[in-house]
């Protein structure tokens, strides 16, 4: 699914380099849920922001479903992230004056279409918020608002879901509901790549791999 | 205590300045043909290059807060020199430019020296500079999160942009356009090299005060120094309002 050779990304900060992917060597199966783990720094965002198409690498390339994200055009990366990627991140980054359902509904071009809306109400009603498809996220709870962006992560029936710290900002009983589901995910057929810094998501992982400084240490 | 001394100090100034003249004065200035010229130039040349400061603005003070590259730092110090730079520096040194061969060329299809264009780009010096220094530090308090997010849900690096960033940034637009519009208005020691203080032709209200005060004539140097305040004040609190208002209402349903 995912194939990175020689992934290198430096950043300037203030007047010192900072090497926040060295050389990076990685590879994902279709079907895997990867952990990725590491402490604050050492480079799991910026790995997958560059995995998402996001981030162009100062070296190296990035294959995900036999393409060459970066030898692609701006235009068409942002059509190849639509199609085939989803995305959570920690802080959820809902619309604030957009219901749940439409919140979902952002992932497809507007107006969506009727078989979009009955999709996005299936996932909603799948992940356990049926009964709150018309709140706004301010009355939501911190779970049901990480929910709500994975079912928006979903809609697009993406092959590979990418999380940044999806339940770093939930208790242990939320955390568990949004890993169940993206195993759910992988279980039906999707790659998962988790980056985060505890250790909650190992117990869904099909495997564990330590990152610092931009390099990884270990697989477990 | 230091604080409402200064503002008293403000007010005092003002206040000074409306006892010294007196609505008759300021009435007939107002009937005045070059000094109706003045009002008009100042206003189009202001809002002119206000909104050239912007377009300039915006993507440099995206680039500067987002990217990091090398150089940046000589960048950076470059577009603070008409910050620091002696206005009279500022004229001066576009009217030399303007004598080279370059400037000759241009000058030949479009005239500048001496004419309303100059006006314009002595205006556009100074204010761009701090129109940049504004969107660079709104596009700093901007986190890039969310446009990421907008690139996640299918948008191109352009479309996050436009949908994301800048309408987050509006109150900055806001800032950024009203002080370079606040500056324009009050520049005068470049107009005076570059473009001359010819009536009828490149004077602009600050010109007009130096005329005006030149010929002894202080009433009417004051009674315009009036009419600028009221038309900055006027313009600051226009837009304060509008930019007082919920930025995050509208957008685009799906």
């Amino acid at each position: 699914m995912i194939r990175c050779t020689h992934l290198t990304q430096r950043f300037r900060v203030k007047d010192r380099e900072v090497r926040a992917l060295d050389n990076l060597e990685l590879s994902v199966a279709a079907g895997d849920f990867l952990v990725v783990r590491g402490p604050s720094g050492c480079g799991k965002t910026t790995l997958l922001l560059t995995l998402g198409a996001m981030l162009r690498p100062v070296n190296g390339s990035v294959v995900v479903r036999g393409q060459d994200l970066y030898a692609l055009s701006s235009a068409e990366r942002a059509q190849f992230r639509a199609r085939h990627l989803g995305f959570v991140f920690q802080m959820f980054h809902l619309v604030p004056y957009l219901n749940v359902l439409e919140n979902v509904l952002l992932a497809r071009p507007a107006p969506p279409s009727p078989a979009a809306r009955t999709r996005a109400r299936d996932l909603l009603t799948r992940l356990g918020l049926g009964d709150r498809l018309e709140h706004r996220p301010a009355a939501l709870s911190a779970g049901e608002r990480q929910r709500t962006a994975v079912a928006r992560a979903l809609l697009n029936e993406p092959e590979l879901i990418l999380a940044d710290e999806p339940t770093g900002n939930l208790d242990p009983d939320n955390s568990h509901e949004v890993f169940r589901h993206l195993q759910s995910f992988q279980q039906t057929g999707g790659t998962v790549v988790v980056v985060t810094h505890g250790a909650a998501a190992d117990a869904f992982a099909t495997r564990v791999i330590r990152m610092a400084a931009g390099r990884i240490l270990s697989a477990d | 205590m230091i604080g409402s001394l200064y503002l008293v100090l403000v007010v005092a100034m003002l206040a000074a300045d409306a006892a010294y003249t007196s609505p008759w004065h300021l009435w007939q200035s107002l009937q005045s043909r070059e000094i109706r010229y003045a009002i008009r130039l100042s206003l189009l040349s202001c809002s002119l290059t206000a909104i050239l400061s912007l377009w300039v603005a915006i993507p440099i003070g995206y680039v500067m807060a987002r990217q990091d590259f090398r150089g940046k730092s000589v960048l950076d110090a470059l577009l603070d020199i008409p910050i620091v730079l002696p206005p009279l520096v500022i004229g001066l040194s576009l009217l030399i430019l303007f004598q080279t061969v370059p400037g000759r060329l241009l000058e030949r299809v479009v005239p500048v020296t001496y004419a309303v264009p100059s006006v314009i780009l002595a205006q556009f010096m100074v204010a761009c500079a701090f129109a940049v220094r504004t969107m660079r530090a709104t596009f700093e308090q901007i986190s890039p999160r969310q446009e990421q997010v907008a690139l996640t849900l299918g948008c191109r690096r352009s479309q996050a942009f436009w949908w994301v960033v800048l309408p987050q940034a509006r109150r900055g637009v806001l800032t950024a356009v009203t002080l370079a519009w606040a500056r324009s208005l009050g520049e005068f020691g470049p107009i005076l090299v570059f473009s001359g203080a010819t009536r009828l032709r490149t004077e602009v209200l600050p010109t007009t005060v130096f005329l005006e005060l030149s010929v002894g004539n202080i009433e009417a140097a004051v009674a315009v120094s009036l009419l600028m305040v009221a038309a900055a004040v006027a313009v600051l609190l226009l837009i304060r309002a509008y930019g007082s208002e919920p930025t995050l209402t509208q957008g685009v349903r799906p």
